[in-house]
């Protein structure tokens, strides 16, 4: 469920052209901290498209590998973690998807709140336009949106 | 259609304008609303079919993201598009995701449950269209939209409104078009109906149509013009010809009496009117049968109608009217005009003229004709009595001659008597009576005194015979037929004319026996005989002539052959030359020098035998040994016989 989430945020979310080294470059598709997702991502992805790229689940590894994500998903709850790997994102477009209430506070863009046994998407428009992303306003439609403004420890 | 063509021209020409221009409007005006409503109706499902593309792509997240919410929300945008009646978004598996319902949105249709096939559907309110949303390539739900055509009925009652503003407008402009264009097409014509109308109440071809402008109107009138032209010319001519044809028919002497089929007068012409003394306006239009004229009875037994029963032509003669209580006669010709065999008469002509004045003298000249006769035996028949007139006074004389003689002696036997009655004779006496005798010659007078007594009594017979005769051959007092013996009317007739034959011929005679009475004119029949006889004579006469002493003979025979009555009269004289036996009948015709005939005698026989009596009458002759004529008389006669 989640990775269809994943999948089809590259369908609502545009990306400065800088974000790609060349045009046919793939979207990527990054998951931290949750296993299930990856594998069902990197079995689901291959050979689909979205808005005319493919699509390519992976890995990071590094904050390099990080950094050339476009969504990165962050599958665990800890704030130090996940205001750590924020800051390794500073100045990259990469859209950041959480699952912690706290997610779009630390500094996330996308938060899957599950709420009545059916997830919720929270969106925080002002920390994607800051990354240079644009999402698309049905989406903004679908989701609740949430100023974190300033408090959320923004360094 | 029949309402349009007893309507006037006028009304017509306007008509014909309104219609025109109204059906031209009408069919322009259909043919815009036919397109704007084809054009209105792809302009809404396009407009449906975009509508379902964007409001499609605005679910998407939604559907994605599986908020009905959010749907709802996108589908409550709908409400700007008022003709939105209903949607309903399906997702990828078909099933409802989330629906919109206009307020207004009749619950009569019913939003499927389920997506339906891919359609737009139309009809009459409504259009439906049900598209696929696709997602980046990928099909993620459906959507349903409905929308009501409210908008195209709005629009279509406009139109139609708007076009029937327009024909009553484009109708009136062309009625007052029309009103101010009809003086230049009806009024020409009414004119020319003006003119027809004139010319038809005064009768007069001079009168001419107005012409107004040189159009077809122009050239109808100036054809009019031209035709009435004509008919004054064609008119003229008939009118004069008629004039004349009247005057002839006015001037003709003979009654002219015209009659249609019906039999009713109409014409009448001058001599009808002096003839019947009744003037043309009293008889015109009645029937010939009760027009004022006193028909009388005995001539015209059947009617006047009658008459008409006719083929070609017929004769009537002496048709009997009265005229101030004067009888007068007719000779008519009956004409069934135009007669075809088997169709209706047309009409019927009378002509013929009042004959009573020829009546009387024909009348007068047969009266003529039997004094003629007599008048031609009257020397003879003076004749005939002279000689025994003359032998009764020859005896007559004689006696008176020898009465002085008996007287003597009469005298002496007086005396003598009275002597011998007062005593004896006295010798004187008797001397004197012996005187007397011897004076007297009484052997002479015994024997010649009876003989003259009996000899004047004879001729005192032949007179009175010859004058019986006389009055039986003129018959006079019986003009009707009767029954005589013809042998003794042939006899008679020979006897008057005694003196025309005794000369030249002996006459005999061979009479049959018991012959019939036979009704016929006696006096007319005896004098068919006389002539007859007369001829005979006549024709041995010249035949005799100049051999003094011998004399021919003239035999007259009568029989009886079945029904009829024959007479054959035999002369032996020198026959009839051949080269004239045709015309001896001809009225007119004879032989005989001036003075001697008149050329009637035959051809009165022949009328009086053959027309008369309904017998015949022909001749057998041989040049040089004679001619006999031959006479047949029915012994009945028939009873519808004409008279004369």
């Amino acid at each position: 469920m989640k990775a269809a989430y994943l999948y089809n945020f590259a369908k609502f979310v545009e990306w400065p052209p800088k974000a790609f080294r060349s045009p046919e470059d793939p979207t990527v598709i990054c998951v931290v901290g949750d296993e299930r997702t990856s594998d069902v991502l990197e079995s689901g992805l291959s050979g689909k498209r979205a808005g005319g790229k493919l699509v390519e689940a992976r890995r990071p590894d590094s904050s390099s590998g990080i950094r050339s994500c476009h969504v990165l998903f962050i599958g665990f709850s800890d704030k130090q973690r996940i205001t750590q790997l924020l800051k390794q994102l500073q100045g990259a477009s990469v859209l950041t998807v959480g699952q912690s209430d706290q997610f779009l506070a630390l500094g996330g863009m996308i938060n899957l709140a599950l709420k009545d046994s059916r997830i919720e998407l929270e969106i925080d428009p002002d920390a994607s336009s800051a990354a240079g992303l644009k999402i698309s306003s049905r989406l903004l439609m679908v989701g609740r949106l949430v100023k974190a403004g300033p408090v959320g420890g923004q360094p | 259609m029949s309402g349009f063509s007893s309507l006037t021209l006028a009304r017509k020409l306007i008509l014909t304008m309104m219609a025109t221009s109204s059906t031209a409007l009408v069919v322009a005006c259909v043919s815009f609303l036919s397109y704007d409503a084809i054009v209105l109706r792809h302009n809404t499902v396009d407009h449906l079919h975009g509508l379902a593309n964007i409001t499609g792509e605005n679910v998407a997240a939604a559907l994605t993201y599986n908020d009905p919410k959010s749907a709802h929300l996108v589908l409550d945008a709908l409400r700007a598009e008022p003709h939105i009646v209903a949607a309903r978004i399906y997702d990828a598996k078909g099933r409802s995701f989330a629906s919109y319902e206009r307020t207004s949105f009749p619950s009569v249709i019913q939003l499927p449950e389920v997506a339906p096939a891919l359609v737009n559907h139309l009809d009459r309110d409504y259009v439906s269209e049900c598209d696929a949303i696709i997602f980046d390539g990928d099909s993620i739900g459906y959507i349903y939209l409905v929308s009501d055509l409210q908008e195209i009925h709005v629009r279509m009652r406009r139109f139609v409104m708007f076009t029937l503003v327009l024909l009553a407008a484009a109708s009136a402009a062309g009625f007052l078009v029309a009103l101010s264009l009809r003086r230049f097409i009806s009024k020409p014509i009414l004119d020319l109906v003006e003119t027809t109308k004139r010319i038809s109440r005064e009768k007069n071809y001079g009168v001419r149509a107005p012409k107004f402008a040189p159009d077809e109107l122009g050239l109808l009138v100036d054809s009019f013009n031209e035709m009435l032209e004509e008919i004054e010319f064609a008119e003229a001519a008939l009118r004069s010809a008629h004039e004349q044809s009247e005057l002839f028919i006015k001037s003709v002497p003979s009654i002219l009496i015209g009659t249609d089929a019906d039999r009713r007068i109409n014409r009448w012409n001058l001599a009808a009117a002096n003839v019947f003394n009744l003037s043309a306006d009293a008889v015109l239009g009645k029937p010939l049968q009760d027009c004022g004229i006193s028909w009388l009875n005995s001539t015209s037994s059947k009617g006047v109608d009658s008459w008409f029963v006719i083929r070609g032509s017929e004769k009537r003669e002496d048709v009997a009217f009265e005229k101030n209580g004067q009888r007068r006669f007719l000779g008519l010709t009956i004409i069934n005009t135009n007669y075809i065999p088997g169709g209706e008469p047309r009409g019927f002509l009378i002509t013929g003229a009042d004959v009573t004045e020829r009546k009387v003298l024909e009348e007068q000249l047969r009266q003529a004709q039997k004094l003629e006769a007599i008048g031609q035996l009257a020397a003879g028949i003076a004749h005939e009595i002279n000689t025994p007139a003359q032998f009764v006074g020859d005896n007559a004389t004689f006696l008176q001659d020898t009465w002085p003689a008996i007287k003597a002696v009469l005298q002496a036997c007086l005396q003598l008597r009275v002597e011998s009655a007062a005593g004896p004779i006295a010798p004187e006496t008797a001397a004197k009576l012996l005187q007397c005798a011897e004076n007297t010659d009484p052997t002479y007078l015994l024997e010649e005194v009876p003989l003259a007594i009996s000899q004047a009594l004879e001729g005192v017979q032949r007179i009175s015979k010859i004058v019986r005769a006389m009055k039986e051959f003129s018959h006079p007092g019986s003009e009707g037929k009767c029954a005589i013996d013809i042998n003794r009317a042939i006899e008679t007739t020979i006897a008057v004319a005694r003196n025309e034959w005794k000369y030249v011929a002996d006459v005999q005679t061979s009479f049959a026996e018991n012959l019939p009475p036979v009704v016929c004119l006696a006096g007319e029949f005896n004098q068919v005989i006389l002539n007859l006889l007369i001829n005979a004579a006549h024709a041995i006469g010249d035949a005799v002539q100049g051999s003094a002493g011998s004399k021919g003979t003239i035999t007259i025979a009568t029989r009886r052959d079945g029904e009829w009555m024959e007479v054959q009269i035999r002369d032996t004289g020198r026959g009839i030359p051949e080269n004239i036996r045709a015309r001896i009948f001809e009225p007119f015709f004879t032989t005989k020098e001036v003075g001697k005939g008149t050329g009637q005698g035959l051809a009165l026989a022949h009328t009086v035998i053959v027309k008369t009596h309904n017998g015949k009458i022909w001749f057998e002759s041989e040049t040089g040994k004679g001619t006999t004529f031959f006479l047949r008389l029915p012994i009945e006669q028939a009873t519808a016989a004409a008279s004369s």
